[in-house]
């Protein structure tokens, strides 16, 4: 009997897998890009950060194209702002959100670095008028003191004509390329959507644009 | 039929608990708890789900196991018991890691 239910487990399992069509001669195998592998590492730490702090409805895998957009998911890495670790948090930054969670968090460790971004992206969004995340992804690149302005400017919450009120400054690099701060801006909400749709696992209710 | 009925009496607590946590869920009533709350009953409600599915795979894929060795016993279950203790450790740890 025990045997029977064995084998019948078995079967019932191997139902589940399906066989992989095999691969035509001519198409060339393309092996996974190595950003999209950082990024699965973090996976599953985002998904409860984020349900901790936003409920088990919300769109995690902006999250992770969060990081994606931040630091191409490396944790080690400083940018020349200063931006520090997976969520290129800044220095003042860091402090700030220590002092609110009252710890002392690294945010080169990325375990760590992920409870603060969850954290913060939870703060901000409490400031949200709308509710669409886009704006409050764009707060966490830019803060809400601009993004206010633009909506006051325009009028509405709509992405393009608060682009088109966007007066914020070029700044000129050491490389000699010049970094228009509305671009980089309203460009980070994009990113994070359509980096962050590579990972999504279904829908949610909450409202990106 | 006896031998079913007795091992979910076993397991009742990780049964109830994964049928409520389910319900609370399935029905969209989570919504009404704070989302750490939330995070808890998925938890929890994963952690049921794999302990109740261990425990399916040990009793049929394992002998039964002595857990506690006689004076004298010239047997040594050891092994078996060491295996069955790490099925349940993987498979609780795989669930709870998928949420």
């Amino acid at each position: 009997m025990r045997k029977f239910w064995f084998v019948a487990v078995l079967i019932a399992l191997s139902g589940c897998l399906r066989p992989h069509p095999p691969v035509p001669a001519s198409e060339p195998v393309v092996p996974v890009p190595k950003a999209t592998n950082r990024c699965q590492e973090y996976v599953q730490d985002v998904r409860t950060e984020h349900f901790k702090y936003f409920g088990l409805d919300f769109p995690f895998w902006f999250g992770i194209g969060q990081l994606k957009a931040e630091s191409n998911c490396r944790a080690s890495v400083t940018a020349f702002d200063a931006g520090q670790g997976l969520a290129q948090f800044m220095p003042t930054t860091t402090k700030y959100v220590n002092e609110l969670m009252g710890e002392q968090l690294d945010p080169y460790l990325p375990d760590q670095a992920i409870r603060m971004q969850a954290f913060y992206m939870h703060r901000l969004h409490k400031s949200n008028w709308s509710q669409a995340l886009w704006l409050t992804y764009q707060a966490y690149n830019g803060g809400w003191g601009n993004l206010k302005a633009e909506y006051t400017r325009a009028g509405a919450t709509d992405r393009d004509s608060m682009r088109l009120e966007c007066r914020r400054k070029t700044i000129l690099l050491k490389s000699g390329r010049t970094l228009n701060l509305c671009d980089v801006n309203y460009q980070y909400s994009k990113h994070v959507y359509d980096f962050g749709s590579a990972y999504a696992t279904g829908t949610s209710p909450w409202r990106y644009w | 039929m006896e031998n079913i009925l007795f091992q979910i009496r076993r397991v009742w607590l990780d049964f109830v608990s994964f049928a409520c946590f389910m319900l609370l869920l399935g029905s969209g009533w989570y919504k009404e708890l704070e989302p750490p709350i939330q995070l808890v009953a998925l938890k929890a409600l994963l952690v049921s789900a794999g302990f109740m599915h261990a425990h399916i795979m040990r009793k049929m894929a394992f002998p039964s196991v002595e857990w506690t060795t006689k004076k004298n016993s010239q047997e040594d279950g050891s092994q078996l018991r060491w295996l069955v203790i790490g099925l349940y450790l993987i498979v609780i740890y795989a669930y709870a890691k998928g949420g």
